[in-house]
């Protein structure tokens, strides 16, 4: 301890020791987690069928005992834990998952204005689903009959995967996993993907046409416990990666040789965050379809309450994304009752706003 | 086997009812289902033209067919996006829908929700038009009614096909969906409109293709139909200037005799119960000289 | 402990020789300045003994063992690079850049925010933990970058971490003189308390001031290296940087400095005019 002191002598018994300023936004975790819980709450309280939390205790007691014969008491179980229940868990999932992906695209790329679907995951699972409802009934597309009603949640999911990895091949292929190429190389692909989908869309008929259009709007109205079930894997997976990533993505706001320095595992770190991406979004959009808005701007609402530290930016923007889509989700589900709006509509509409008088009134953060 | 299903159905229905408080003169059997939701436009047609629209509660957005249809009952929204908790907002005891209802995953849930679930083939084309009728009339007991509604659409059928074997010639007809972005979306084979242009004695000129397609200027020269039957929006004059300024019309004979006829969407390519009398309509205008496009059939 | 050795190494990038058989030693204890024109390879040296680059020929080692064989938290323990011109787009506070230093994985949450604010002492920013790093100025950015490294070395060496590397890429380059001044203090200083500390500086006078040892490169290579005064002169500066030199001494303390050689210069360049005009 005597050569610190000795290297600092110059000036450091002067200054009295100013504590440095703890993470900055300590209060943001807790607000927005009292946010979540609230939302989720409505989300299982409010509903076109009127039935609220008060028929919860009795229909928990019936689904324990196993006696939900009583026609009242069905419907009750059937709206509170078969619909509202598993859609309150996607929407949060797919929330957190689209804001911690655009979290991490923003410090992958080091710019605040990256969004998820720059790796190609979007496009490509867009692609696979216009094949889908294009071409589902042609045989060549047969075989994935055996997919039942999960068909388009599982081509768009390989999709999403499948395109992310052609992309981290093509950037990786000189033994470095190039930003920059990666970057190039998704708009390229995302070109490509377009256009496909673009010819598939002109040899659909109409209904397929509004379907398409539809899911590109996305929608929780398919909500199921099988898909819950089928989500976890992923909400494990991020809970484990995402702590130990926030350094590292700290380190990467400096530069990639710099993060080196500073003993950073560049490239492991890199593949890491491009395939738990991949995973992350590609999950999200098999779920929701496409659900835009929330990679980008939540995240960096985020940075503006919390500054750029990713150690508050992960979790407060994965907590908040999970609130805001649960929310949207509420709003679309009733504001046209008994019909549906789709989330993505919501979501902007309420959002952009909100958005641009954040904007506007605070700067971009850190985006010069 | 009649009675049996019958006593079950009335249990639930009854059941259900109590316990949505709706109570009822206990001497006066409704007939069942009584509070039924119609997904599909043909579907709720059907139902108006077998006198049980007062048992409807609720319709989707395509239900355009009477507009009392949409305007008097709940609207559930697009019938390929439907939502499980507002379709169960609206208690219905039967949904007869549609067999091309969505999203999958919306259709399986109220299927094992309990509430009685009857799909119905949607094919446009006149053998299903008539087995949808007969089966929409025995779910909802009016199997005499449905009995005389699919007599008459038969006689409609037979009369039209005698008309046409009296006909002295095909004329060329080209059916526009739509104009997008300068280009028409004409209708080609294997689609709702080849059907009724053939029905209506018209040979359609865009049968080398297939489906709802965009096409260019030198193809509509090329096909160079006698008549453009268009699709109409419910307000103004719909896409009837917007065909006329394209280009490749004016040089067909169709754009230099003015021969254009707007028919209403529901009406011509719905398939429903007035699919005869849509034919017929049209085959009428087909063959007298008309001097001036007329609009038909829009308020049906 | 401590000792960064290039033995023969050469660099070559994308088809290019950037460096060519350049040997080094970079001792503990000991102020080691590269000096060089643009294109003599003095950055590339750096990042060779850094570790970010490896040696395409030859070998560079760190305390005997090879460079390359190093995990980077190892290296992040022993070593720190300032860069020039390290960019960083988001609003951070100075203190949190600085704290960066200590993220290695390892020893990043126990570090005491206390060295942070040494750190900066050391640089001379007392008092800038809470100010927006977007709103610096290019020189106290680049300083806040040292006080980072610093905070890198001395977080690791809480672990009980010896004999530690510090490698600096023009550090002064946007300083003003008195921060200059109080930079290359700050490296005597850590030379003293027993560091390896190697700097890329462009100005020659600055080096000759303030080195141990001089490395003169060009053109990839090595020309000559030993004290300032031993390696200075006018002839090496003349073929080294093709422009003619006077290498002088100052009176009071026999400290070495360079100015261009007037005479000479107005000469060639008169020569030069003619030998145009002749054409």
């Amino acid at each position: 301890m005597n050569r610190a002191e000795m290297r600092f002598d110059t000036a450091a018994h002067a200054a009295p020791v100013a504590a440095l300023p703890k993470s900055r936004g300590q209060w943001v975790l807790p607000l927005v987690g009292v946010a979540l819980v609230l939302v989720a709450i409505a989300s299982l309280a409010i509903g076109p069928t009127g039935i609220s939390l008060g028929s919860l205790p009795r229909v928990l007691k019936a689904a324990l005992s196993g006696d939900i014969s009583d026609p009242v008491l069905r419907r009750e179980h059937l709206v509170l834990v078969g619909i509202r229940l598993p859609r309150m868990l996607l929407g949060a999932f797919v929330g957190g998952a689209l804001a911690v992906a655009g979290a991490m695209m923003q410090g992958l790329f080091r710019n605040p204005l990256a969004d998820p679907g720059l790796i190609g995951v979007s496009s490509g699972a867009a692609l696979a689903a216009v094949a889908v409802i294009a071409l589902g009934a042609t045989p060549a597309l047969s075989w994935m009959r055996v997919f039942g009603f999960y068909a388009l949640p599982v081509a768009a999911f390989a999709g999403g995967l499948v395109t992310s990895l052609v992309l981290v091949w093509i950037a990786n292929r000189s033994g470095t996993l190039s930003v920059a190429t990666l970057l190039l190389s998704g708009v390229a692909i995302a070109a490509i993907a377009g256009a496909l989908t673009g010819l598939m869309a002109y040899v659909s008929d109409d209904r397929e046409l509004r379907d398409l259009t539809l899911w590109s709007m996305g929608s929780l109205a398919g909500s199921s416990w099988t898909k819950v079930i089928a989500v976890v894997p992923f909400v494990v997976a991020l809970l484990i990666v995402t702590p130990s990533l926030t350094r590292a993505l700290n380190g990467f706001l400096l530069g990639e040789a710099e993060a080196y320095h500073l003993g950073i595992a560049v490239e492991r770190v890199k593949l890491v965050i491009v395939v738990t991406t991949a995973a992350a979004v590609g999950a999200a959009v098999a779920v929701a379809g496409v659900v835009g808005f929330v990679g980008l701007v939540v995240p960096h609402f985020v940075r503006l309450l919390t500054g750029p530290d990713h150690r508050m930016v992960l979790p407060v923007s994965a907590v908040l994304g999970a609130a805001l889509v649960v929310g949207a989700d509420v709003v679309a589900r009733i504001i046209v009752a008994p019909a549906e709006l789709p989330l993505g509509i919501v979501m902007a509409v309420i959002g952009g706003p909100v958005f641009l008088h954040l904007v506007l009134s605070r700067g971009v953060a850190g985006a010069d | 086997m009649t009675n049996v299903r019958f006593n079950r159905r009335m249990s639930v229905a009854l059941v259900a009812a109590a316990a949505l408080g709706f109570v009822g003169d206990p001497t006066v059997v409704a007939k069942e289902p009584s509070r039924i939701l119609s997904v599909g436009g043909a579907v709720t047609e059907i139902l108006y033209e077998l006198g049980a629209a007062d048992r409807i509660i609720a319709v989707d957005s395509t239900s355009q067919f009477p507009p009392e249809a949409l305007k008097t009952h709940k609207n559930v929204g697009y019938f390929r996006a439907l939502s499980t908790e507002g379709v169960l907002s609206v208690a219905p005891n039967a949904i007869i829908a549609s067999d091309k209802a969505g999203p999958p995953e919306v259709v399986r849930a109220l299927k094992g929700s309990g509430i009685d679930y009857f799909e119905v083939n949607d094919d446009p084309n006149a053998e299903a038009l008539k087995a949808r009728v007969r089966a929409i009339a025995t779910k909802i007991e009016q199997a005499e009614v449905g009995d005389a509604l699919v007599a008459r659409i038969e006689k409609g059928f037979a009369d039209l096909a005698e008309a046409r074997a009296r006909l002295s010639r095909n004329p060329a007809v080209l059916f526009v969906l739509s104009v997008q972005g300068g280009r028409a979306v004409v209708g080609g084979a294997e689609t709702s409109a080849d059907t009724m242009l053939r029905l209506a004695g018209a040979t359609n000129a865009a049968s080398s293709l297939n489906g709802f397609k965009p096409v260019s200027e030198e193809s509509l020269i090329a096909m160079d139909p006698e008549v453009i039957v268009l699709m109409n929006r419910s307000s103004g004059r719909g896409i009837h200037d917007a065909v006329l300024a394209l280009p490749g019309v004016a040089a067909t004979r169709a754009g230099r005799d003015q021969r254009l006829i707007e028919v209403d969407g529901l009406y011509f390519l719905g398939f429903g119960p007035r699919a005869p009398a849509a034919a017929g309509d049209l085959m009428k205008q087909l063959q007298a000289p008309a001097q001036v496009p007329k609009a038909q059939g829009s308020k049906g | 402990m401590g000792r960064i050795e290039l033995s023969s190494v050469t660099v070559e990038r994308n088809g290019r020789t950037l460096i060519s058989g350049v040997d080094l030693a970079l001792e503990p204890g000991r102020l080691t300045v590269l000096i060089g024109p643009n294109g003599a390879g003095k950055s590339t040296a750096l990042k060779v003994a850094s570790g970010v680059w490896p040696a395409t020929k030859g070998a560079a080692t760190l305390d005997g063992r090879n460079i390359a064989d190093y995990k980077p938290r190892e290296l992040a323990e022993r070593r720190a690079l300032v860069a020039q011109g390290a960019s960083l787009g988001f609003p951070f506070t100075v203190g949190e850049v600085v704290m960066l230093g200590a993220s290695v994985p390892g020893f990043g949450l126990d570090a005491n925010p206390e060295i942070a604010v040494g750190a900066l002492a050391a640089v001379g920013l007392t008092g800038f933990e809470a100010r927006n790093y977007l709103e610096l100025s290019g020189g106290e950015r680049q300083r806040v970058h040292i006080a980072r490294a610093l905070c890198q070395l001395n977080a690791a060496m809480r672990h009980g971490v010896d004999g530690q590397v510090i490698l600096l890429d023009e550090p002064t380059a946007s300083l003003d003189p008195a921060h200059q001044t109080q930079v290359m203090a700050l490296c005597r200083h850590l030379a003293t308390s027993g560091l390896t500390v190697v700097l890329v500086l462009h100005d020659l006078n600055l080096a000759a001031a303030w080195a141990d040892v001089l490395v003169v490169m060009a053109k990839g290579r090595v020309r000559a290296v030993g004290s300032p005064r031993d390696v200075l002169t006018d002839d090496l500066l003349a073929s080294v940087y093709d422009w003619p030199a006077r290498v002088n001494t100052t009176p009071h303390d026999g400290d070495v400095f360079v100015l261009p050689h007037h005479a000479r210069y107005m000469a060639s360049a008169a020569s030069g005019a003619r030998r145009d005009s002749a054409r």
